[in-house]
């Protein structure tokens, strides 16, 4: 019984929405239009998007990635270095190319046993010098009127820390020896010795610690 | 809403089958054929639950909407598979609409010692006025009524539906149909008599 009712009301429902009905039909197929039309006209500009933005991405990291490689590799070594030549720090073989105003003071391995002894000289940065450095490398030098470089030893091995701002310079060089054979206490004396003026060869055994300062 | 005392149209000319394969393949005519086709039926259906035109119109939207994007994994079963698909697309987004806006939970506990209003005389009015006083149900008793009389779910599915307990679904739908009883009453139809 209550089956049967409940069938004859779906029935109706079903019956009465058969019936047509007077209502807003072709105003919603029209709005219904208007976004589908523009939920397909933006997926040009969503596509376009996308593309810009990844040409530009691409390009950023492509023109990144070239800035980089000429950072690294397009300096030549004689650059910055040759209108500041305190800044090179030659092997021992080359120490002969240091100006005169840096001095050797003594050896690496006195520096480690806390018995060097650092002799800073202080000079004026020559306008002429300062001139010339600006025609050899107009690029780098044009926007720095001084430089500080610092070298710091920590082994036998070259190891150069350079900072670069508009402070007065103030350079430090270390050029340290190509091997260090293992030594005893008295000869490292001995060394010692011969290096407070005791030489006669003119060359060092062990490391040179090199600083100058400029203004 | 106004009806129209003509009948309803006859079928187009293509059969529904060619209709849902022209659609699939995106065929702009062929979609506003099917729209126009089954629109007024599904529109009422969209009436039965939400009671403002307006809403209505906009669920029906959204259901079209869904129903266009839907057609490629739909299969064609035979004759008014098509039209039972779109319906359960519109009840579904009319329940939808109808969570969003509408508490179903907010309902008292009943007493099961109440036998049931009978619905037989209810039954026997016209279609029309079958339909109009289910519509003119509180929310809450107009859902769980037609998802229970009309479209045949039992109360376990109307509770996973409506997210609510089977308890509340048996409430609402004991409520409606006290409530078209004493409607019927009310109308002059002596309802119980």
């Amino acid at each position: 019984m209550e089956r049967n009712t409940e069938k004859n009301i779906r029935l109706k429902v079903q019956e009465a929405e058969q019936y047509p009905v007077r209502w807003n039909k072709d105003e919603l197929w029209a709005r219904m239009e208007i976004h589908r039309t523009a939920t397909r006209s933006k997926r040009p500009v969503y596509f376009s998007i996308a593309a810009t933005l990844t040409v530009a991405v691409l390009a950023g990291v492509y023109i990144y990635q070239q800035t980089s490689y000429t950072q690294g590799k397009a300096i030549p070594s004689g650059g910055i270095n040759s209108a500041q030549p305190a800044i090179v720090n030659s092997p021992l073989s080359e120490s002969k190319d240091i100006p005169a105003k840096i001095e050797t003071v003594t050896p690496g391995n006195a520096i480690t046993q806390n018995s060097a002894r650092i002799r800073i000289e202080e000079e004026p940065y020559s306008s002429a010098a300062a001139l010339q450095a600006t025609f050899r490398d107009t690029a780098t030098v044009a926007n720095q009127e001084t430089t500080t470089s610092v070298t710091i030893p920590e082994s036998p091995q070259q190891q150069v820390v350079t900072d670069v701002d508009k402070r007065p310079k103030v350079i430090i060089g270390i050029i340290p020896p190509q091997e260090q054979p293992l030594v005893t206490q008295q000869e490292k004396n001995k060394k010692f010795r011969f290096l407070k003026g005791k030489s006669t060869n003119g060359e060092s055994e062990g490391s040179q610690l090199i600083i100058a300062r400029m203004n | 809403m106004a009806f129209l005392s003509i009948k309803p149209q006859p079928p187009n000319r293509l059969t529904e089958e060619d209709l849902v394969k022209k659609c699939k393949q995106g065929n702009g005519k062929a979609q506003e054929q099917l729209y126009k086709c089954y629109a007024d039926r599904l529109y009422r259906l969209a009436c039965r639950y939400i009671r403002s035109d307006a809403d209505a119109e906009d669920v029906l939207m959204t259901a079209f909407t869904k129903i266009f994007r839907g057609l490629d994994n739909f299969t064609y079963q035979g004759a008014g598979s098509t039209e039972g698909w779109m319906h359960r697309i519109v009840v579904n987004e009319s329940l939808m609409w109808l969570r969003r806006r509408h508490n179903f939970n907010l309902t008292e506990s009943l007493d099961a010692s109440i036998p049931e209003p009978d619905l037989h005389a209810f039954s026997e009015q016209e279609a029309e006025d079958v339909y109009q006083l289910i519509t003119q149900l509180p929310t809450g008793y107009r859902t769980v009524f037609n998802l229970f009389v009309v479209e045949g779910y039992n109360h376990a599915e109307i509770a996973a539906m409506l997210e609510i307990t089977e308890s509340t679904s048996r409430s609402q739908l004991f409520k409606a149909k006290a409530l078209l009883k004493k409607m019927l009453t009310q109308e002059g139809y002596h309802y119980g008599t």
